[in-house]
């Protein structure tokens, strides 16, 4: 379990996680949403100690990071895969690690066996691809068997077969009963991991729900394609929730597509497709962070 | 303990993931390579030639002890080996990112520096020992009996002066590593601070700022390798290593990583 109580973290010149609360239960995946910049990679530092907070508290199984004993088995974190020494095996650097929390070295050998590494095990770990990096960074973060684990944007980079490795992993370690939050800004990727998801905007939370309820929140749409766009202007002057999603096609939400087609045939519009479409997450996301993506890119109308 | 547990972490496991991390990168190798090699390039060109001028009667020529030839080739050069060696692991972590993962291992940030601070003291301070060793014996081979004599107990003071010099240099190291941060940074200023501003003090002829240097680590090492003023010597290195320590440990509680 963690707990983020008025989470607020101020750097010099901006707010980076604002006044953000709460809880990320075990035994499921928590996908961790948001635009880039949005304040997740920080608030993943504050819950690991890396970063003070400026006021309010994140708490791991009940209490500061700091104040577990040993706390990479209360929490194992994959946050930077490049974050170690390049020259040091992997080998070595899992020693140490092991050590440094009293953790005996056999644990090292079953996590490099649990993330395929034991061949490669004895190579400096500036040699590995992103993807070993990324298996060595998991290897770390399993090394002391902790109730709760934490993974930033873990398959960034990683080709098809990582991909669904991770996925597999994410999912078994929430069905042993561990928390699980794994932070993405790939919606299509949380809807296949996450159970429940946490979406934030510009440090501040935006939505704390199960997957599913965010989807039906979003809705269905009504997805329009016509050949000329001037047709697609004029017909989604006459709707209320329409927006161009592409030099031809126009998404309308609140219309069935029956309403739609309809609309069209009396202005005299030319169709290529009319379709309804399950709302999916990257809708849901959209709509909620729209207000609060930092860096927006305008696109030209 | 449950299974697979050998200690419970803390300071002791600071110590042994540090001890584990120095002796699995190369360029700990390649700096102790460097400062027996730096050990033995001073010791015997500098045995050779001081025989050379005794047989010779060269003016000036003096005759020293073979004790205290490792003496002068730690202040001039081994030392900065065994220095490379300890910023490479301090600040060198925040050069590669190891820094985040150390702390991430050891949240309690004080044990950091401090475990560091114990592993390498003591790394350099059992090489400064051995090569101590090394170098009064190459040292006796090359004066042929020119040098002044000395006593067994002559060749442990005087490791053991090279040895806690050595130790108490590392721990300076440790503290510049820490709070500067780079590599290059941190050996500029120890260089600064072990040997040029001592230098510059000495130069200056005036008695005050000669006086002041004996109070900086590069020269106390010297008032206490060269045994005459050990006592201080020692105190003052100990202070700087344990003041700089305690600032170091302070300095990281609460910087984000």
């Amino acid at each position: 379990m963690i707990t983020l109580r008025r989470l607020t973290k101020r750097y010099r010149d901006r707010v980076a996680v604002d006044d953000l609360s709460c809880e990320i239960r075990p035994g499921r995946v928590t996908g961790f949403l948001g635009p880039n910049g949005a304040g997740k990679s920080t608030t993943m530092r504050l819950v690991l100690g890396l970063d003070e907070p400026t006021s309010g508290t994140a708490l791991v199984a009940g209490r500061r990071y700091v104040e577990h004993r040993r706390p990479i088995t209360a929490v194992g974190a994959l946050l930077d895969a490049k974050a170690l020494h390049p020259g040091r095996s992997a080998r070595a650097h899992l020693t140490a690690m092991a050590r440094s929390n009293g953790i005996g070295a056999r644990r090292v050998v079953e996590v490099l066996d649990r993330v395929g590494l034991t061949e490669v095990a004895h190579r400096r770990a500036g040699t590995y691809s992103l993807g070993m990096s990324q298996r060595l960074g998991i290897a770390g973060a399993l090394l002391g068997e902790p109730g709760v684990l934490l993974f930033d944007e873990p398959v960034n980079g990683l080709d098809l077969d990582g991909v669904r490795w991770i996925r597999e992993l994410v999912r078994e370690l929430a069905d042993e009963g561990r928390t699980v939050f794994v932070s993405s800004h790939l919606m299509s990727e949380m809807q296949l991991v996450a159970d429940h998801v946490v979406v934030i905007g510009r440090g501040r939370l935006l939505a704390d729900a199960p997957i599913e309820a965010l989807i039906a929140a979003a809705g269905t749409q009504v997805l329009v394609r016509a050949p000329r766009p001037a047709d697609l202007d004029r017909l989604g002057q006459r709707l209320a929730h329409a927006r161009r999603v592409g030099p031809a096609e126009l998404a309308v939400s609140g219309a069935t597509a029956e309403q739609v087609g309809d609309l069209a045939f009396e202005l005299g519009v030319r169709l290529h497709e009319l379709r309804t479409e399950q709302a999916s997450l990257e809708q849901a996301y959209l709509d909620l962070t729209a207000d609060s993506v930092e860096y927006a890119t305008q696109v030209g109308v | 303990m449950g299974p697979g547990v050998t200690w419970s972490g803390g300071f002791s496991g600071a110590v042994a993931a540090e001890w584990t991390k120095t002796w699995s990168i190369r360029s700990t190798y390649w700096c102790l390579v460097a400062a027996a090699t730096l050990m033995v390039a001073m010791v015997v060109p500098n045995g050779i030639a001081m025989r050379s001028q005794v047989d010779n009667h060269l003016p000036g020529a003096q005759a020293r002890a073979a004790t205290q030839l490792p003496v002068e080739a730690t202040t001039y050069v081994v030392q900065f080996a065994l220095l490379a060696l300890v910023v490479l692991l301090v600040a060198g972590e925040y050069g590669n990112g190891q820094a985040r993962a150390t702390v991430t291992w050891i949240p309690v940030r004080w044990r950091i520096p401090a475990a560091k601070a114990v592993v390498l003291a003591s790394v350099s301070a059992v090489v400064g020992f051995v090569l101590s060793g090394i170098g009064v014996l190459l040292a006796d081979l090359t004066l042929e009996g020119r040098g002044l004599p000395y006593t067994a107990g002559d060749v442990v003071a005087s490791g053991a002066a090279i040895a806690l010099y050595l130790g108490f240099g590392s721990v300076v190291a440790v503290v510049v590593g820490t709070l500067v941060r780079s590599v290059a940074g941190s050996l500029v200023i120890l260089f600064l601070l072990l040997m040029v501003v001592p230098m510059m003090l000495q130069a200056t002829g005036v008695q005050a700022l000669i006086d002041l240097s004996h109070y900086l680590p590069g020269m106390a090492g010297i008032d206490l390798m060269e045994r005459t003023e050990a006592l201080r010597g020692a105190v003052v290195l100990a202070a700087w290593s344990f003041g700089g320590l305690a600032l170091g440990m302070f300095a990281l509680r609460r910087r984000d990583a």
